[in-house]
């Protein structure tokens, strides 16, 4: 006998949700990746600022450079102490003539909007930035040290996050508990890896070019992207798990 | 300086709550429409006792729209003498009256109103329109709208309930398929109706009256004084103005009908400017009436003051991104003000202009989409682009009430190829 | 050169992550607007009178002769064409029947797939069927279990115990008797079995006295409305709502809990309730019945008038007594069943 379902028009499809689920996989993923966290970050942070040294040691000699450890949660994060460069004249000059020439660009050249604002949104950053340096160069309040740790425990603090909010917006799927954790997992190390990345990256701009492009730095790809990897984490495992469903419709109860 | 630094924390922190109140919010709302109890609407019910219905669709050079619309109102099925569609042709200048006279010729039930006098806009043509109407319950449709056979049957059905005053179904683009704006526009819509609109219903919170593929009583909605033309925000402006005379609004998921999403950026800005610019009118006029008003209950205003202030969030946002620049320069960002920073930024952009990417995620998933769920990170592109452009509007509406401004409406571009005339 | 690497490294994680995206938009693999049904029209007969189009089409009805034949409907199937037919116990049919005759099962048979019958259709005891639409009269005997619908042009009448699948749907008169089992019902009338039942009651109003909101009775959780009294608006209410034997209300009754009306009352207009509604004997409903919990519907009560479709919906069961009568619809979120 073939199948007695009618399915319902996709207004009246629902989901089972067992209570049981939220409390294992809100008790038992979430503290794995908290406690992961919270042993990796110290060397994490140790490693990246060792390195960091290491690189700059033909600019800047071992008698200019240190290692700061400063208590944070749990744990300590290592910062590296090292000069910085603060942006000649005529840095500064090119760098307002080229934030001002892209906003011209950007309302007059035919580029899709959203591309266009956030090209002025960069460069208004800029712009800020080169007011800054321009009148106030001696008030400028960060060091290579100071905005290692700033960078550094936003990352840490946000990698706390990630897997509270994967696990928040995987949590009502109809899918096995292991291929969450295995999607909540993977975004947890892939923030890791790119806010690692980020932040060696980003420090030796500062060291090597100019203290005038910390704000761009910290404002466009710092906190800002670091939803990217979650959201593309999960629109991947959903649509994984829409094909799986689509294939048998029993998994929907239905409201009506 | 420090009690300015100290105010700017402030603001920092009362933005980042305001946020998570809405994330919290959308997040009850995303587990309500997947796994929690659903009401059902009305569309069971078969009676053949209906109303008479009132259909309008206001149409502003609308030539390449207008005998899509047409047509398919000639085909619904209702009986014609409960029936009349009023095409109401607002200061056109192209062949719209030509078309719309056509099918007037070929239909006695289709009753043109042509305006060349007056405040020209949609609640403007609307006001008129509803004087000379007879029928118990009006219907709007915009002109792109390509509404399905058995549609009015299913809107009309749901005022046999007496707590009814106005019913709202689902939207759904028909040019998806054609750039990266129109399938981020799908996805949103999807989650907004599939997801928003039906958790409103479920808890009984305000499912808001959207413009188009929606009804309301007539009779009723004369008593209001008809639409104020100084608002954009026409469709909010029903909406509370029933929740606080002591009616419902109920949402229709079964209930669908084609539209045409705006295919070009600008288009969108602007569309996303007289939303918010609209929205933030409502606000200002009917926060306080809808706080004091006896028959709306205590979740249903809290639910109420989220709803009008939604415009004003991406405000607060940009706000919040401009002190947090301020504060990174004066030095004062620590990790708590860039961690609300964060939060702002990662809450607006789960958030979206309309829905956060789970309920966009999920929304698809109910649909039985699924490669589409996969654009959910090309939301980051769009989330500079929606702050300015709600930003926008929301100044604009604050300027309208400051300056006493009038409005002018700009309608929006259609894109579809014109197609055969009369029925 | 480390540099280097470091920017490209910070530039795959950051496009890594679009990458699905892009390949979506440039490869687009689910693209296409949600599909809507533009010529979807509510019909509660909708199975029999799209399964007969589909099939009068493929099938070109205007010279058949008996045998098989190979069609396509959704797929390809065997229809058997018959002029009459009498299926012996016990058997099993796994094909599409076209019956240009009558139609008689006896006990014990598997209908596997969708019969049509052109005239009437009498199915025995214990038969699963799986669809059936018939020109004529449609009978179940006790005990048959409807996989999915059955449309009759004809009257409907189940016997005993009978499982009515999804829907079933009459162009006449739908009877069904106890315990039986369903989920839709469409019949001009709807009616269970009246053995035992009295006397039909009338559409005449009884004798009452008209009364305005004081004398309304209210506690913490119920409002009572007094037996034997008219109100003449519409009522809304927030808390439970009884009302007493033999009221009349000329208008529609709301309630956002549940709703109790006990024998003889009479309401010319809507009723609507979030929590479940309880329908007394005799009650006498002229409009629609819906909530968004479950419904039962007294002994010998009856719902709309003949001549006007109404309806009865409920977002759970319905709980159908003898002697009811609905004229129209019957729609049961859960299961329904009948006494």
């Amino acid at each position: 006998m073939r199948k007695s379902q009618i399915y319902y028009h996709r207004a009246h499809r629902q989901i089972s949700f067992s209570w049981k689920s939220l409390f294992v996989e809100f008790f038992l993923f979430i503290p794995f990746c908290w406690s992961l966290i919270l042993y990796t970050y110290p060397p994490i942070t140790r490693l990246a600022s060792q390195f960091l040294i290491e690189w700059n040691a033909p600019l800047h000699p071992a008698s200019t450079s240190s290692l700061t450890e400063k208590a944070f949660v749990f744990g300590s994060i290592t910062t590296p102490q090292m000069p910085g460069r603060y942006p000649a004249p005529q840095l500064t000059f090119a760098v307002f003539i080229l934030s001002v020439l892209l906003i011209f660009m950007a309302t007059k050249i035919r580029i899709p909007k959203p591309i266009a604002i956030w090209v002025i949104f960069v460069c208004l950053v800029n712009l800020v930035s080169v007011l800054f340096f321009t009148f106030l160069p001696a008030f400028f309040p960060y060091t290579i040290q100071h905005f290692s740790e700033l960078f550094m425990k936003t990352e840490i603090t946000i990698w706390l996050f990630v897997p509270v909010i994967m696990e928040a917006s995987l949590l009502p799927l109809p899918s096995s508990k292991i291929t969450k954790f295995m999607a909540i997992l993977f975004s947890l190390l892939y923030a890791v890896a790119f806010g690692v990345v980020r932040y060696v990256l980003f420090v030796q701009i500062l060291v090597r070019f100019s203290y005038i492009f910390m704000a761009v730095l910290f404002f466009c790809f710092g906190p800002f992207i670091d939803f990217i990897v979650v959201v593309g984490v999960y629109s991947f495992y959903v649509s994984l798990v829409s094909k799986k469903i689509n294939q048998d419709l029993r998994v929907w109860n239905w409201s009506y | 300086m420090e009690l300015v630094v100290l105010i700017l924390k402030i603001y920092l922190i009362f933005t980042a709550i305001i946020m998570i109140v809405y994330f919290i919010r959308h997040f009850i709302f995303t587990l309500n429409r997947l796994t929690g109890k659903q009401r059902i609407y009305y569309q069971d019910i078969l009676d053949s006792e209906l109303p008479t219905l009132s259909v309008f669709v206001p149409m502003h050079n609308e030539e390449k729209v207008a005998s899509d619309i047409l047509n398919r109102l000639i085909a619904a099925d209702y009986p014609r003498d409960k029936l009349e569609v009023f095409p109401i042709n607002d200061h056109s200048k192209d062949k719209t009256k030509k078309i719309i006279n056509e099918f007037a010729k070929q239909h006695p039930f289709i009753k043109p109103l042509h305006r060349g006098k007056g405040k020209r806009g949609k609640p403007a043509g609307l006001n008129e329109a509803m004087k000379i109407a007879t029928g118990e319950i009006a219907i709007v449709f915009d002109a792109d709208y390509l509404p399905p056979k058995g549609i009015l049957r299913d809107m009309a059905i749901a005022f046999k309930d007496p707590e009814v005053g106005a019913m709202m179904g689902r939207v759904i683009p028909i040019n998806t398929p054609k750039n990266m704006l129109t399938r981020l526009l799908d996805l949103e819509r999807s989650a907004g109706y599939q997801i928003d609109q039906q958790a409103r219903y479920n808890l009984k919170l305000i499912p808001q009256y959207g413009g188009t593929v929606g009804a309301f009583r007539r009779d009723q909605f004369l008593t209001f004084g008809g639409f104020d033309k100084n608002i954009l925000a026409e469709d909010t402006e029903l909406t509370f103005n029933f929740f606080i005379k002591g009616w419902k609004v109920v949402y229709a998921s079964r209930v669908e009908c084609y539209e045409e999403a705006p295919e070009d950026w600008n288009t969108r800005a602007r569309q996303i400017k007289r939303w918010a610019r609209g929205h933030t009118q409502v606000m200002f006029r009917y926060l306080w009436p809808m706080l004091r008003s006896p028959h709306i209950t205590t979740w249903e205003k809290i639910d109420g003051v989220l709803l009008l202030s939604i415009y004003a969030v991406p405000f607060l946002i940009a706000l919040g991104i401009a002190i947090s620049l301020i504060l990174f320069f004066l030095g004062e960002m620590q990790i708590f003000e860039s961690l609300f920073l964060f939060l702002l930024v990662i809450a607006y952009n789960t958030f979206g202009n309309i829905a956060p990417f789970n309920q966009l995620g999920i929304a698809a998933l109910i649909d039985g989409s699924t490669h589409r769920i996969r654009l959910l990170p090309l939301l980051f592109f769009v989330f500079l682009f929606n702050l300015w452009s709600s930003s926008v509007g929301f100044v604009n509406a604050v300027f309208d009430l400051l300056f006493k401004r009038e409005i002018r409406w700009q309608k929006t571009e259609r894109f579809r190829d014109a197609t055969g005339g009369s029925g | 050169m480390t540099f280097v690497i470091f920017f490209v490294m910070f530039l795959f994680l950051l496009l890594l992550p679009f990458l699905p995206a892009i390949k979506e938009l440039v490869r687009p693999l689910d693209a296409s607007p949600l599909s809507i049904n533009m010529d979807y029209s509510r019909d509660p007969r909708y199975f029999g009178n799209s399964f007969k189009g589909i099939l009068k089409r493929a099938l070109r009805t205007e010279n058949l002769s008996e045998g098989k034949k190979l069609i396509t409907l959704s797929k390809s199937e065997t229809v058997e064409i018959v002029s009459k037919t009498k299926i012996p116990a016990g058997d099993k049919v796994d094909h599409l029947m076209y019956v240009m005759g009558n139609l008689i099962s006896l006990e014990n048979v598997t209908l596997d797939k969708e019969i049509y019958v052109d005239g009437k259709a009498s199915i025995g005891e214990r038969n699963t069927l799986r669809a059936l639409a018939a020109e004529g009269k449609v009978s179940l005997a006790s005990k048959t279990t409807v996989i999915r619908w059955v449309d009759a042009e004809g009257e409907f009448i189940a016997a005993r115990s009978c499982d009515l699948g999804w829907s079933i749907s009459s162009g006449n008169r739908l009877k069904i008797h106890p315990d039986c089992r369903f989920r839709r019902l469409y019949g001009m009338p709807v009616l269970t079995s009246d053995e035992g039942l009295e006397k039909e009651i009338s559409d005449k109003d009884q004798e009452c006295e008209e009364i305005g909101d004081a004398a309304f009775i209210s506690d913490k959780d119920w409002t009572i409305i007094p037996p034997y009294t008219r109100i003449d608006k519409t009522l809304i209410f927030k808390q439970n709502l009884r009302i007493k034997r033999n009221c009349v209300l000329d208008k529609d009754v709301k309630t956002y809990q549940k709703l109790v009306l006990e024998e003889g009352v009479r309401i010319k207009g809507n009723v609507f309730a979030e929590n479940g509604i309880t329908i007394g004997s005799s009650a006498r409903i002229f409009g629609n019945i819906f909530s968004q919990e479950s419904i039962r519907l007294g002994k010998g009560s009856k719902i709309g008038r003949a001549g006007a479709t109404k309806s009865v919906v409920a977002r759970g069961g319905i709980v159908l007594d003898r002697g009811v009568v609905i004229y129209g619809y019957v729609v049961a979120g859960k299961r329904g069943r009948v006494l």
